[in-house]
């Protein structure tokens, strides 16, 4: 019986070990796509820098959506007096954060 | 050691006796660990890609609001704003929107004078030019849905009723898609055509402030100066995305709160009591000798078993599903939808920061629960344990 039981130890013991080498491998496959993406970050920073953009062309249902960060807190209800949000991007973004603001800063 | 070793062999001999039980336990818990690690790890990647794309945005946008809508610029302020202590260039934009009715997709209009070359997949039209009608740069996902080439014209209504046809002179790659999909950059007077932005006035203005420690102070005099203006700096453009995808990876927790919540409620189950034949068998250990730190040590065994096989399935399923499938299961809610829609895939990466999300998640509270019950067994008499 106590051979057995070395014997389950063991098997769980290799199991585990082959456990962490798999992860670690998936997570080395992980770090070198990553990797490989910074040569072409590189020449989109350009892009970025270049055009001056401010925003990422995800979601273009609505000004608003399309540039979040530029948008006025009350850009979605601009089409009409307590408008209802209307487009399901938009449904996504976040209402504003409410943080210490920056003194003397505008509307 | 071998004391130590004996007592994991009772342990996965004991956790092997009900088989079904235990199997049960580590599947639901391997995907527990497997949802929350990807999804800690995709948000994570989006998090990391927008901050690297958008690293290099201008350090100050100025707007023009009034009544809470956007108005044009005066070009004019563009040379009172150098003269603030600090600033570097200050760069009138000419951008917008225009509808595109037959893909009924949103474009975006830019101005410029030129587009760096390296993100161009199609380098061998004349790029933007204000010859013959013009000619403009489009993202690809334009190109794709239009059926565009280069030398295609792409028509747009302008907003003194006229018709404006730039042919395609480039298109952008599909690796920028993430920033370009929708993207129409054109020379700026063609721009201001299309737009309706008057000679003098632009969209806003980007300013480089030389000195990033104050950013804050010349936001203040901007402020100052105006009355009328909204500066948005580079680190609230980066705060917006973040907010963005914490929101959306928010959602995602909602959804995956009610599993959570079961898990929670078969560990609480487990913390609360050991069944009868468990306290029995803690008696039969106490009657033939073992001390109540080996019962707890046998029973911390158990759980640690339990937990790290868990913890590493749970960490290889999240990783398959995001490096072999791309976060399938979390992208519609994470990257969102819309009708031109950029391909682009984010690259995860598992690091110290995933595993010690999963860590305390994982291991510490099915440890605790396993201890627990086991103590209170543990110290009454054996007697009155097995007669239980």
């Amino acid at each position: 019986m106590r051979s057995r039981q070395g014997l389950l130890t063991r098997v769980v013991l290799a199991f585990l070990a082959g456990e962490i080498a798999i992860a670690a491998g998936l997570a080395l496959v992980g770090t070198f796509r990553a990797a490989r993406s910074q040569t072409t970050r590189a020449a989109h920073r350009l892009l970025v820098s270049e055009l001056g953009l401010t925003d990422l062309a995800l979601w273009s249902d609505a000004s608003y959506c399309r540039h979040p960060s530029l948008s006025v807190f009350f850009s979605a209800h601009a089409d009409h007096p307590s408008a209802m949000e209307h487009f399901p991007a938009g449904a996504m973004v976040p209402p504003p954060r409410i943080e210490e603001p920056i003194r003397g800063s505008g509307p | 050691m071998r004391r130590h070793l004996r007592i994991l062999d009772h342990a996965i001999a004991t956790l092997l006796q009900s088989p079904i039980k235990t199997l049960v336990v580590v599947s639901v818990y391997s995907l527990l660990v497997a949802t929350v690690v990807s999804l800690v790890l995709y948000v994570d990647a989006h998090h990391r890609e927008a901050a690297a794309l958008l690293r290099s945005a201008p350090e100050v946008v100025v707007q023009r609001i009034r009544g809470g809508r956007h108005e044009p610029l005066p070009l004019d302020r563009a040379a009172t704003i150098r003269t603030i202590r600090g600033v570097g260039e200050v760069t009138p934009r000419v951008w917008g929107y225009s509808y595109d009715p037959p893909t009924r997709a949103t474009l975006t209009l830019w101005g410029a004078e030129s587009v760096p070359e390296e993100t161009l997949e199609i380098r061998d039209g004349e790029g933007l030019s204000n010859e013959a009608g013009g000619s403009c740069i489009v993202g690809q996902g334009i190109a794709d849905v239009r059926f565009l080439g280069v030398g295609d014209r792409l028509p747009f209504k302008c907003a003194d009723g006229g018709l404006a046809a730039p042919s395609v002179g480039g298109v952008f790659t599909s690796e920028s898609a993430m920033l370009t999909n929708d993207l129409v950059v054109l020379p700026t007077a063609l721009a201001r055509r299309i737009l309706g932005v008057e000679p003098g006035f632009c969209t806003d203005m980007a300013v480089q402030v030389l000195n990033p420690n104050e950013i804050d102070t010349v936001v203040r005099k901007l402020n100052e100066l105006w009355p009328d203006i909204r500066a948005v700096t580079r680190r609230q453009v980066l705060q917006t995305y973040g907010a963005v995808f914490d929101w959306r990876g928010g959602i995602w927790i909602l959804v995956i709160s009610g599993p959570i919540a079961a898990f929670s409620i078969l560990v609480w189950d487990k913390a609360t009591g050991l069944s009868a034949e468990e306290v029995q068998a803690v008696g039969i250990l106490k009657a033939i000798g073992w001390k109540t730190t080996e019962v707890m040590e046998l029973k911390a065994a158990e759980g640690a078993v339990v937990s790290a096989v868990s913890l590493l399935t749970g960490l290889i399923a999240a990783e398959i599903h995001l490096v072999a499938f791309n976060g399938a299961v979390f992208a519609p809610v994470i990257k969102g939808w819309s009708v031109l829609y950029p391909p682009f895939d984010v690259s995860p990466q598992l690091g110290a920061y995933g595993v010690l999300v999963c860590i305390p998640l994982a291991v510490l509270p099915y440890v605790a629960a396993s201890l627990l019950p086991a103590w209170r067994a543990a110290v009454i008499d054996p007697d009155t344990a097995m007669r239980s």
